[in-house]
């Protein structure tokens, strides 16, 4: 029987850490949209020559982009750590006591709804497999494989974060003097629905929610930054 | 003992809860928290440089702070929900594919089983005694890697790194308001580095792992996160 309708996610492995790079993109770009939307707008303000914007653009996708992935690097590495340091105490207690380890993965294969005989079975041959995987996935709910990767993390937020960015210094430097803020602003909302849309669809979910919760979500981060700053008078 | 609600107790060993519902708060906090030190110590330099006044400085640190942890939050809350939703979509195509194509499912299911280490016919009697107790969840957990009741969630994510970023950030306001005029930008630098020694610390607690490496990892990434931004910033000549 072929399968050539099965979706993209249906058989694959490491989808945790599809999942994840996918959530780091989505930070990155609405991160890089919204900021160097708000640094340009600041800016633009002063009418400075385009040098200046092409100058203050790029440094700000660069700084944004590399200070992001290092965030990613060391937040999701820490997610790394817990999950192997789970694998590394499951082996000890599978060195230090075989039976009891033995004996909790097949209650946790009962709890699936085998019988206690089938799930004996089943713990025994896996057992002489992979113990460490077995107990992994039953009860740690890791796939020894699947780990979070911070590597694709920090890419998939860097190059996000970049082409986000681009889009409203793009705008910026193409719009003439006195419609380039606006144009900025509206750059913002249409490239964060974009965005919306675009994780809508890598995920296979519901396009519409993903463009509302981001366009109401970027926007309301810009708000906040660009509000209180203005309010108090100090770029935030 | 604490006990992750979702599952009975013999889900989890002496020690060890389920975690994976733990992790993303981790990952959350912990971006939270250095992106909270270092850009609040970044900008209060810059504040600090330029004036002595402690009013100018608190004002900006709390603009700072409340600006940076509710953006970072939301931030959070709709990448995070990115994610969710993408499980979410992963489940209900699994309960579609088992009402269209039960055998195919079990024969998947079969295959997995098989993959984990049992012989066929253990794979064949367990794939039919678990399918009939929780199709969905068992191929979810299995090739999924989706555990439908612990789905990722957004809100832990999005509390997590407000209140992270805000601790974080308020740390450099100490070094920035109470010693004097001309110490306080020498000592945010240490203090940075204190700070995000701490984090690594503390989040290394959290993850049950190895504190030194989450130390060093730390203090390197926020470092260089500063770097890069102050770095970058001074040269064109811009506040990045």
């Amino acid at each position: 029987m072929s399968e050539t309708s099965a979706p993209v996610y249906g058989t694959e492995e490491s989808l945790g850490a599809r999942l994840n790079a996918l959530r780091a993109g989505v930070l990155g770009a609405n991160d890089g949209i919204v900021s160097v939307a708000a640094l340009l707008v600041g800016v633009v303000a002063a009418q400075p020559p385009t040098g200046v914007v092409v100058t203050a653009g790029v440094a700000g996708i660069a700084a944004g982009a590399l200070s992001m992935g290092v965030g990613e690097y060391v937040s999701v590495s820490s997610q790394r750590d817990a999950e192997r340091a789970q694998l590394e105490r499951e082996r000890g207690y599978h060195d230090s006591h075989p039976e009891c380890e033995l004996d909790q993965l097949a209650r946790l294969h009962e709890e699936t709804g085998m019988s206690p005989e089938t799930a004996r079975r089943a713990a025994e041959e896996q057992t002489a497999f992979d113990p460490i995987a077995a107990h992994a996935r039953a009860h740690l709910g890791i796939d020894p494989e699947d780990l979070v990767n911070p590597w694709h993390a920090a890419i998939a937020s860097l190059s996000a974060f970049t082409a986000g960015g681009l889009i409203p210094l793009l705008v910026a430097l193409f719009t003439p003097a006195p419609f380039t803020i606006p144009a900025t602003f509206l750059a913002v909302l249409l490239s964060l629905g974009a965005t919306g849309f675009l994780s809508g669809h890598l995920g296979q979910a519901q396009r519409r929610r993903a463009v509302l919760r981001n366009l109401v979500g970027g926007t309301l981060a810009m708000a906040i930054t660009y509000g209180i700053g203005s309010f108090v008078g100090v770029h935030v | 003992m604490a006990r992750d609600t979702h599952r009975p107790d013999i889900f989890a060993g002496p020690d060890e809860e389920a975690m994976s519902s733990r992790l993303n708060w981790l990952r959350a906090g912990v971006l939270g928290a250095n992106d909270g030190i270092v850009s609040i110590a970044a900008m209060l330099v810059g504040v600090a440089a330029a004036t002595t006044e402690l009013s100018v400085i608190v004002t900006a640190a709390v603009a700072g702070v409340v600006g940076g942890a509710l953006s970072m939050g939301v931030g959070e809350f709709v990448s995070v929900s990115a994610q969710r939703d993408a499980e979410e979509a992963l489940l209900e195509r699994e309960r579609i594919w088992q009402k269209a194509r039960p055998a195919w499912e079990r024969e998947q299911l079969v295959r997995l089983n098989m993959e984990t280490g049992m012989t066929e016919s253990t794979a064949r009697l367990a794939a039919t005694e678990q399918m009939e107790k929780d199709p969905i969840g068992i191929h979810a957990r299995m090739h999924l890697g989706v555990d439908p009741d612990d789905l990722t969630n957004p809100w832990a994510a999005g509390i997590a790194s407000i209140l992270a970023f805000t601790v974080g950030g308020l740390t450099p306001l100490l070094t920035t308001t109470l010693p004097p005029a001309g110490w306080r930008v020498p000592l945010t630098f240490i203090l940075v580095i204190v700070a995000l020694a701490i984090t690594g610390y503390v989040s290394a607690v959290i993850a049950k792992s190895p504190p030194s490496r989450a130390v060093l990892r730390n203090i390197a990434g926020g470092a260089i996160a500063m770097a890069i931004t102050y770095g970058i910033g001074s040269f064109v000549g811009i506040h990045i």
